[in-house]
């Protein structure tokens, strides 16, 4: 059964040491902590993917290869109580190796923007009405800082850490975004 | 709509959307668990009761194998002939080896038919024990061989690595011969759904190579590479011939495919660095991310690396390991590790990196001193030649000397794909 709720401050603290005893199992071979690990947190690493990459295809590459590349190494992870932080770091670099083999020629420090309406290529495949919008409205940076706060329960200045950007940028991005999603919905209710 | 509301409807939707990809990640994570992380690669070669299970496709392509193994022994070769032709060979003038683990010397004649084909060591006289190759020509035999190779388990997943070496009467032939000889092999692993990692070189057997070679217990062609290792690689030289000697042709290949590459080498760096990746062993790139990982460093933060496979003496034994160089931002000497090329697991990590933590425990990323000057000074010590044979290519530790691209830019990869910049905004 997959999260549908934003997740509250106990409920974050709750997954976040039930993914680490996931982990803990992986890293003792148990392959069969994957199944569990996936229902807990596979949200949170498809829709960051799909965040960044407005492309569901990608998407699911991305999420697959992430936990395959977690169960790897699984063995290297120490409980810490953050293993969010750890996990969506492995997952931004296979982002980026992604951008890579896609585009030759990127940024030095940074990758790609898509494209503010990027998400219309997406439209054709992607089922959620709501979630178009969001892919069409938010540029990648707010999606990401979207993602990561509401569906994965990060706090701002976690987000400004794991994605070493300053904080007040965060919560400006993630206000904005915030205010256009809302005055949207409102536009299309009226 | 209020916040909470819309919150929810945000997590609902890519709730929602998120597909269902367990059984595909569980297939892939227990395919990783099937991976020698302790078996040593030779023992699946070299036993057969320990072989991996084929899949389905491999086992249809060892079928036809099979078949047509059966074909070339039972029926006879004759039939190859058109009829009313006489299949006349004339001398042997080429000379093509083929090292897995079997070693199989195929001496052809002007038009590419197998006049002779030998089998050099043990394992060789068990792939060729129910071939009849003579007059056959040069593809129809290189795919009873292939096949035979993987009907007895000697090119697996794990064991993908071909050693080609080709001897012809000039260099116009021999390139074609290697050209056609990759192709027809890389056309057999892609029918397996498997990836193919090929050395193919010219060579010029000379009497005093085969003797070295009988010296060695080697073949020709696996001589002749190690020569050529010693002699190309500034990290090795006559002393690691012997190991050399010893290792199996995917231990070369591992170290030979990963090497930095001198000037004249062309721009073999100029792509993916998986690309045909040496089975048994993790890839580079997958060392890169497990190491990443493991000291808790986005990737955002490495401004060039380098990762090439050497091996090591420990206590007696033969270990192959990643040899890593980071370049993180803001610094200009890199930090240098060691990955085991089996299991992925840093064995070595350098001591300068500030707050370097192999289990990510305290969650920060690792940030070396803004104050280049500072960090070179701290970290002298710990850089050059690291003594056990490595491929360690380490830049000058001179202030005056400038950065290390500038010395020998085809030895440094930019992680974010773009080809060297001698003027970056690195300072």
């Amino acid at each position: 059964m997959l999260t549908v709720c934003a997740l509250t401050e106990e409920a974050v603290i709750s997954r976040d040491a039930k993914t680490e005893k996931l982990i803990a199992k992986m890293s003792c071979g148990e392959v069969s902590a994957m199944g569990p690990l996936y229902e807990l947190i596979g949200t949170d690493i498809y829709a960051y993917a799909l965040s960044k990459t407005a492309s569901k295809e990608d998407a699911e590459d991305i999420t697959q290869d992430t936990f395959v590349q977690i169960w790897k190494s699984a063995k290297q992870y120490k409980p810490q109580g953050k293993p969010l932080a750890w996990i969506f770091t492995i997952e931004m670099n296979l982002i980026r190796r992604q951008y890579r083999k896609k585009q030759r020629f990127v940024s030095l420090d940074k990758t790609p923007e898509i494209e503010s309406d990027g998400g219309a290529f997406a439209e054709n495949i992607i089922n959620s009405e709501f979630l178009r919008q969001i892919l069409r409205l938010l540029t990648e940076e707010e999606r990401e800082i979207i993602t990561l706060h509401i569906v994965s329960g990060l706090k701002h200045r976690e987000i400004a850490k794991l994605l070493d950007k300053p904080l007040s940028t965060v919560l400006s991005k993630y206000n904005r975004a915030m205010k256009r999603l809302q005055a949207q919905i409102k536009e299309k209710e009226e | 709509m209020k916040k909470r509301s819309l919150k929810n409807k945000i997590t609902a939707a890519f709730a929602s959307e998120t597909p269902s990809l367990q059984s595909k990640i569980l297939a892939s994570c227990e395919k990783e668990a099937q991976l020698p992380a302790s078996v040593p690669a030779e023992k699946v070669i070299q036993s057969p009761a320990s072989r991996p299970q084929f899949n389905m496709m491999l086992k249809r392509v060892a079928a036809c194998a099979v078949c047509l193994m059966l074909f070339l022994s039972g029926l006879g070769v004759g039939l190859f002939v058109p009829r009313g032709e006489v299949a006349t060979l004339g001398d042997a003038e080429t000379f093509v080896y083929l090292d897995v683990n079997p070693s199989i010397e195929l001496q052809m004649d002007n038009q590419n038919r197998v006049v002779k084909c030998l089998a050099k060591n043990e394992d060789a006289e068990a792939i060729l024990a129910s071939l009849k190759l003579e007059s056959v020509d040069m593809d129809t035999a290189l795919s009873a061989i292939v096949g035979s190779m993987y009907v007895n388990g000697y090119l697996t997943e794990d064991s993908n690595s071909i050693l080609i070496s080709v001897d012809a009467k000039n260099d116009e032939k021999t390139n074609t011969l290697l050209s056609d000889i990759t192709g027809k092999i890389n056309t057999v692993f892609q029918n397996t759904g498997m990836e193919c990692s090929i050395i193919a070189q010219s060579v010029k057997v000379s009497e005093e190579l085969k003797q070295r070679a009988e010296d060695n217990g080697v073949s020709v062609g696996k001589m002749y590479l190690v020569d050529k290792m010693v002699e190309d690689m500034d990290d090795y030289d006559e002393e690691d011939a012997p190991d050399f000697a010893d290792m199996s042709i995917k231990e070369l290949n591992l170290i030979y495919s990963t090497r930095p590459k001198k000037e004249d080498e062309g721009d073999a760096f100029d792509k993916d660095v998986s690309s045909g990746s040496v089975g048994g062993f993790v890839k580079q790139d997958e060392a890169l991310d497990l190491l990443l990982a493991a000291i808790n460093v986005s990737e955002d933060d490495v401004r060039w690396y380098l990762v090439r496979a050497a091996y090591q003496r420990e206590n007696g034994e033969r270990k192959m390991v990643y040899k890593v160089s980071l370049w993180l931002k803001d610094t200009i000497l890199p930090y240098e590790f060691e990955v085991d090329c089996k299991t992925g697991e840093v064995v070595k990590a350098d001591s300068n990196l500030p707050n370097f933590n192999p289990s990510g425990e305290n969650g920060e990323g690792s940030q070396p001193s803004q104050n280049p000057e500072e960090d070179e000074n701290d970290r002298q010590h710990g850089q050059g030649s690291d003594g056990n044979g490595g491929t360690q290519s380490s830049p000058s530790h001179d202030n005056n000397e400038g950065f290390p691209w500038e010395d020998d830019d085809e030895h440094w990869q930019d992680p974010n794909g773009e080809g060297h910049h001698g003027d970056s905004d690195f300072n």
